[in-house]
C-alpha cells in the first residue's frame, strides 16, 4: 500500500470516496443455514445441508472433483451459529512432509494447513460471521477466495 | 481424515473452545454493540487505528521503506502489528481488500514443526508457521474484499485475535500445551 499524501489528505479524500458506499449493504451470518447453502450453490457448486440432532449442522460441497466441508461452529443448541469453518482433506498424500505445509502458511493467507492425526494434510479457513455478519458479497467472495485455495493446495500437496 | 471430519462435524476443535470462552463475555458486550450497531469500520489504516483505539489498544500508524502504511499495535505487553493488502495506490487513497494481524517470538532456536503443525490442528482463525529465522509466527487474514464491516463485526474479530495471540504466546513459550480434551470427542466445547 502506498500514498504521497500527509495522513489527513488521505483521510478526507478516502472520506469521500467511502461516502459512495451504500450505506446498507445486504448482511448475512450463520443463523441460517439455508442461507449460505444458496450462496454456495450460486457458485454452480452442489450443497448438501445435513442437521443430525445434537450436532451443530454444516454442508457437504464439491468443486472440480474436490470434497469441502462447510461447517457451522459457536452454534448454541446446534442453531444461531456465529462462525463458519471450511474444510478440506486429502487421505492419498501422507508422505507429505511438515516443511512442506509450514511453506504453506508462510506463503499463502486466509487459509490454515497442518497434518491431522491420520497424517493426512488438511486446509482450514475460518470466517467470523457473528452479529449481522458480511455483506453478501463478501460471503460470496470467501467461497471464489476458498476455490482457489482449494486449487492450490491440491497443487501444491501433489506436486513432486 | 474421516474420523476428523467426523470430529469436526461434533463440534470441537479447540479453536471453538476459544471463541467460546471469549463469547462468555458476551453479554455485557452485545448490549453496548446493540447502541453502537450502526458502525462501520472501513478497511484502511486510519479507520482500523481508530478501531483498534475504540477496543483499548494502542495504534500508531507507521510507513515501511517502501512507502506501505502498517499499524504497531499491543497487548499485554507484546507489540502486534497490522499490515494492509491491495490497497490503492496513487494520489488517492482507496480501500484495502484485506488485513493481517501479526506476531512472531524469537526463542532463540528453530521452534519445532511438530508443535507448529499441532497449534495449526488445534486452533482456529490464525495462520501459524515457522518463518526463515527459525522464529514462531502467528497471523490471522480478514478479509475486507473492499467493503466495510460492521464495527460489531470489527470489534469481534480484534477480540478474537487478542485471545489467539495471548495463547498462541504460552503456547510458544511451553506455559501451556494443546489440550488433549479437544481432540476427544463430546469434550472439546466446554473446555
Amino acid at each position: 500500500m502506498r500514498d504521497f499524501a500527509f495522513g489527513t489528505f488521505v483521510a478526507a479524500s478516502a472520506a469521500a470516496l467511502f461516502a459512495a458506499t451504500p450505506a446498507q449493504a445486504e448482511l448475512v451470518n450463520a443463523t441460517n443455514p439455508d442461507t449460505i447453502k444458496k450462496i454456495i450453490e450460486s457458485r454452480g457448486w452442489p450443497a448438501t445441508l445435513v442437521s443430525k440432532d445434537g450436532d451443530d449442522p454444516y454442508i457437504e460441497s464439491n468443486r472440480d472433483g474436490l470434497k469441502f466441508l462447510v461447517l457451522f461452529m459457536n452454534c448454541t443448541e446446534n442453531k444461531n451459529c456465529k462462525t463458519l469453518q471450511y474444510y478440506m482433506g486429502f487421505s492419498d498424500a501422507k508422505d507429505v512432509n511438515l516443511e512442506r505445509l509450514n511453506q504453506w502458511n508462510k506463503e499463502k493467507r486466509f487459509a490454515r494447513a497442518y497434518r491431522d492425526g491420520d497424517g493426512d494434510p488438511v486446509l482450514e479457513m475460518d470466517v467470523d460471521l457473528d452479529f449481522a455478519g458480511l455483506p453478501r458479497e463478501n460471503v460470496g467472495e470467501s467461497f471464489n477466495t476458498w476455490a482457489s485455495l482449494m486449487d492450490s493446495y491440491r497443487e501444491f500437496i501433489f506436486e513432486k | 481424515m474421516r474420523e476428523g471430519w467426523r470430529r469436526r462435524v461434533l463440534g470441537l476443535s479447540l479453536a471453538a473452545a476459544i471463541t467460546q470462552s471469549a463469547y462468555a463475555e458476551r453479554p455485557a458486550r452485545a448490549a453496548e454493540a446493540a447502541q453502537a450497531s450502526t458502525g462501520q469500520v472501513h478497511p484502511e489504516p486510519h479507520a482500523i487505528a481508530e478501531a483498534l483505539k475504540a477496543a483499548d489498544r494502542p495504534a500508531e500508524i507507521k510507513t515501511d521503506e517502501s512507502g506501505d502504511r502498517y499499524i504497531v499495535s499491543g497487548y499485554q505487553d507484546r507489540k502486534f502489528l497490522v499490515y494492509f493488502f491491495d490497497c490503492g495506490e496513487g494520489v488517492r487513497a482507496t480501500p484495502c481488500s484485506a488485513i493481517q494481524f501479526y506476531i512472531g517470538f524469537t526463542i532463540g532456536r528453530p521452534f519445532p514443526l511438530e508443535r507448529i503443525n499441532a497449534w495449526s490442528r488445534d486452533y482456529r482463525f490464525g495462520r501459524a508457521y515457522v518463518d526463515g529465522d527459525g522464529d514462531a509466527v502467528l497471523e490471522m487474514d480478514v478479509n475486507f474484499d473492499g467493503r466495510p464491516m460492521s464495527s460489531d463485526l470489527f470489534k469481534d474479530n480484534i477480540d478474537i485475535w487478542l485471545e489467539l495471540m495471548s495463547r498462541f504466546d504460552e503456547y510458544v513459550f511451553e506455559r501451556a500445551n494443546p489440550r488433549p480434551s479437544a481432540k476427544t470427542p463430546g469434550t472439546g466445547k466446554t473446555d
